[in-house]
């Protein structure tokens, strides 16, 4: 974990949970893994700041414990949960677009709460559904807690919300000691029963007996192995504990790039195809594979959306654009069934990330730099002479552009020797272009451009808080003098903000805005960056 | 005996050329443009001035005045009586370059092989040479500080010269970048026009938005922005350069027939494609193309909490 990234993961949490808990999670990832007492020794807040802290970053599924053989309890940070918060924004309206409203409003509760039982976000999402619906003045009637419960098990279906592993409990049977390993994922996803919408009104969390809600209550007694925080209690003794799969969520993004980038290369219908295509493969195929599960024709012709229904010769044309061009997205790969076609997910996210990389290259280079580049990736290793010859580039140019390349590490320079001496003149020196590379060093560097945003936004609004307050409080007088509707006061305290005031309010508002949009906007950089390396760097086992 | 011919010139011309050199190899004395007319009865007087204002120029023929009578004689660079007055080094240094023809050769090479040990003398010969207009110095693109010598009549060969994106040795990155541009202007309007055609046979259309290097070159050729001529050659150096630009795609399509120049049986084919992604979010920032984001740290001297570049961005 490199600087740059603890020092973003310290960034965010502390946005949303606040400077103690951002500490205790950074030291948490410089130290891998610690116990309680040692965390309290050196983030130097008391024990009980620490165990609320660590409290808030397990139910948000940041840290996990476990118990060493000497049977103390180490706590240990997923930097990478962290990084996750970035995408919330995204994991909600994915859900709202797949499956409405009340899956939005599900996975947001979850999101919030880190883990909670399906009966309480029921509840809430019911309730806030039918708010808005009165607010709106429609009159409709009122949405039951069947319907979105039914929506809750569309969701499990569909793997976007999963159970959250057993808490292993101590000797005395008060305290989980450890998270279990799942052995069984599919026992993840076994569909919520009964027992599992059950809900005890006015508590937060559900309690069977008395023991319970007090260990819910966080017993985080320093000392021994009990000092641990109660997560989710036996299966059977009440309902289970839930949490969103951001996994899942990441393959729909996944296809969402793919299919964007075919419209992009072909047209839009072509990006239907590979829609129903992806569709089809995704119950099919292992997620992390390379190539999806062979589709047929016909099968895809069928699974086509009713509206988008192509003829058959088209969806043939279709087809053939995919495999024969289009970076080889598709491989035919036999006749039967109209002829078997197969999605090669790692060379479509390859060739999406270079895609990717190459614009960083434009951008900060030039269009002659980016053609050296693609030069690099093509030819592999070449002499300098040789880039400027294929470029067709001027020597001085070239030769300029190439070493501030080199110097920021985007391309990468191998010695081959004639003899042993290493002289120059008896050299060569090859240019590439290490891919691994170049995307790990611009991950990094999206990594230090989100926290500088995020640095900067914070800064922005806390210079202007005393505007910002009194905006806060005008607004609050204006909205109970509307209740009261006194107009006329109103309008005087309107006035109360002067028009220099407003000037700079909205300065503030655009900046922070525009701020906000390139934090997700990076993160989208960062997202397909991951995927390809983790494709590269954890290439997924051989089936058998 | 005649000097090697070098340039390809229409057939026409040469046609016309070369039956002068003949006939001036039969009448070592010189001959009229009377004679001329008579060998080559079908020549117009316009053609026949153009050819042999081209010898001259070459100077592969020389004028000579007899009387009022104009006599045109061959110039005959190889023999010794041209290098006449000079002692035999002169010869040999004349021989050596005279042999490596139209590729050049450069000084230190005609040392070791004159085994002229004296530069200075070397240089001096190498100078009178020159004067008397008997051989040139070219300048070689492929160092720009090496200097070949040939026959003076001789056009240089195109690895000496660097074919048609060299003037003068200086690599005209201009008229590359011209040519570039207006490829895949060209390129991008056969995509458009096989929208318009095929808008619903994704398939068809993809292949008729492809056009070979030969369809490039005539529409190059067509606007006239070339002064040189291209072959087929430079024009797929330049596609290959929108190729890297990412502007261009590459593939191969079968012709049937296998043409007569390579033997192939498939020509490369190209047509313009966009990226595959937009611009990434990261160079949308200021950090994304910030010079100074190694050196950027939160409580340093470059920090995003002062740092200016922010600030523009942000008018704030
Ligand atoms: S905050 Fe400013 S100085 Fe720092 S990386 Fe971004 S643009 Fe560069």
């Amino acid at each position: 974990m490199s600087r740059v990234n603890t020092e973003l993961c310290y960034q965010i949490v502390k946005e949303y949970y606040g400077e103690i808990v951002a500490n205790v999670a950074s030291f948490l990832i410089r130290s891998k893994s610690s116990s309680l007492g040692v965390i309290v020794q050196r983030t130097c807040y008391d024990s009980k700041q620490v165990k609320q802290a660590l409290l808030t970053l397990i139910k948000q599924n940041i840290v996990t414990f476990s118990q060493t053989k000497s049977g103390s309890i180490e706590y240990t940070a997923k930097p990478e949960a962290i990084l996750w918060i970035l995408r919330f924004p995204n994991y909600i309206h994915c859900a709202k677009t797949l499956f409405g409203d009340a899956a939005e409003l599900l996975v947001e509760e979850l999101l919030l709460q880190g883990q909670t039982d399906l009966g309480s976000a029921v509840v809430k999402t019911t309730n806030k559904l039918n708010e808005s619906l009165r607010s709106s003045g429609s009159n409709l009637p009122e949405i039951s807690q069947s319907l979105i419960r039914d929506k809750a098990v569309l969701l499990v279906k569909a793997r976007l919300i999963r159970r959250c592993e057993d808490v292993i409990l101590g000797k005395s049977g008060q305290f989980g000691v450890a998270v279990s390993e799942v052995t069984e994922p599919e026992q993840l996803f076994l569909l919520p029963t009964a027992i599992d919408f059950e809900t005890s009104p006015g508590l937060k969390r559900p309690a069977s007996d008395n023991m319970e809600s007090k260990a819910k209550r966080i017993k985080l007694e320093a000392g021994e192995a009990n000092e641990q925080e109660e997560n989710k209690v036996h299966k059977s003794q009440g309902p289970g504990y839930w949490r969103v799969n951001v996994y899942q969520f990441h393959h729909h993004f996944r296809d969402q790039v793919i299919i964007a980038a075919v419209a992009k290369n072909i047209d839009q219908r072509a990006s239907e195809v590979m829609r129903t295509m992806l569709r089809l493969s995704e119950t099919r195929s292992n997620p992390l594979s390379l190539e999806s599960e062979p589709l047929s024709f016909t099968e895809i012709s069928n699974a086509m959306p009713k509206d988008k229904i192509l003829q058959k010769n088209m969806l043939d044309q279709y087809l053939k654009c995919l495999s024969d061009n289009c970076y080889n997205f598709v491989t035919k790969v036999g006749e039967s069934g109209g002829g078997l076609y197969q999605i090669n997910i790692f060379k479509a996210i390859k060739a999406i990330c270079v895609s990717h990389i190459e614009t960083i290259v434009l951008e900060r280079f030039g269009s002659k730099a980016l053609r050296m580049f693609r030069v690099l990736l093509t030819d592999k290793q070449v002499e300098q002479k040789q880039v400027e010859e294929r470029a067709m580039l001027p020597p001085k140019e070239a030769k300029e552009l190439l070493y501030k390349m080199f110097a920021e590490n985007f391309i990468t320079l191998t010695e081959l020797s004639k003899t042993p001496d290493h002289a120059p003149t008896r050299t060569f020196y090859f240019f590439n272009v290490s891919l691994i590379q170049v995307s790990r060093m611009i991950l990094e560097r999206c990594y230090q451009a989100i926290s500088n945003m995020m640095v900067r936004r914070q800064k922005c609004l806390s210079e202007n808080k005393r505007l910002l307050d009194k905006q806060d409080r005008v607004e609050a007088i204006i909205a109970s003098l509307d209740a009261e509707g006194a107009i006329e006061q109103k309008e005087e305290v309107e006035q109360m903000v002067t028009p220099s005031e407003k000037a700079q309010l909205k300065k503030i508002s655009d900046a922070a805005k525009t701020l906000e949009l390139s934090e997700i906007q990076l993160d989208q950089t960062i997202f397909i960056l991951e995927t390809y390396l983790s494709y590269t760097l954890h290439p997924p086992e051989v089936k058998k | 005996m005649a000097a090697p011919i070098v340039k390809q010139e229409p057939s026409e011309d040469v046609d016309i050329e070369a039956k002068i050199i003949e006939l001036c190899g039969q009448n070592p004395k010189g001959i009229s443009d009377d004679v001329i007319k008579q060998a080559i009865p079908q020549s117009d007087i316009q053609q026949r001035v153009i050819a042999v204002n081209r010898l001259l120029s070459t100077n592969r023929l020389e004028l000579l005045k007899s009387g009022t009578k104009i006599l045109y004689r061959l110039k005959d660079p190889d023999s010794a009586n041209q290098v006449k007055g000079a002692d035999t080094e002169e010869k040999v240094v004349f021989q050596i370059i005279k042999d490596s023809q139209n590729k050049g050769i450069w000084t230190r090479d005609i040392r070791i092989k004159s085994n002229l040990k004296n530069i200075q003398v070397l240089n001096k010969i190498l100078k009178n040479l020159e004067s008397k207009k008997l051989i040139k110095a070219v300048k070689s693109v492929n160092a720009s500080k090496k200097k070949v010598y040939m026959l003076y009549n001789l056009e240089p060969d195109q690895s000496v010269t660097g074919g048609p994106w060299y003037s003068a040795s200086e690599f005209e990155s201009e008229f590359v970048e011209i040519l570039n541009a207006q490829a895949h202007k060209f390129l991008q309007q056969r995509a458009l026009d096989a929208n318009k055609v095929y808008p619903e046979e994704p398939w068809t259309r993809l292949q008729a938005s492809y056009a070979t290097a030969d369809d490039v070159l005539k529409y190059i050729t067509n606007l006239g922005i070339s002064k040189v001529n291209l072959t087929v050659k430079d024009m797929e150096a330049i596609l290959d350069t929108l190729i890297f630009d990412g502007k261009a795609e590459l593939s191969a399509r079968t012709t049937g027939t296998a043409s007569q120049t390579t033997g192939d049986s498939s020509v490369k084919i190209y047509r313009a494609v966009r990226p595959l992604t937009d611009t990434s979010g990261f160079v949308r920032t200021p950090c994304g193309v910030c010079p100074v984001i190694t050196r950027c740290t939160l409580d340093g001297l470059i920090s995003p909490k002062t740092c200016i570049y922010l600030k523009d961005w942000l008018e704030f």
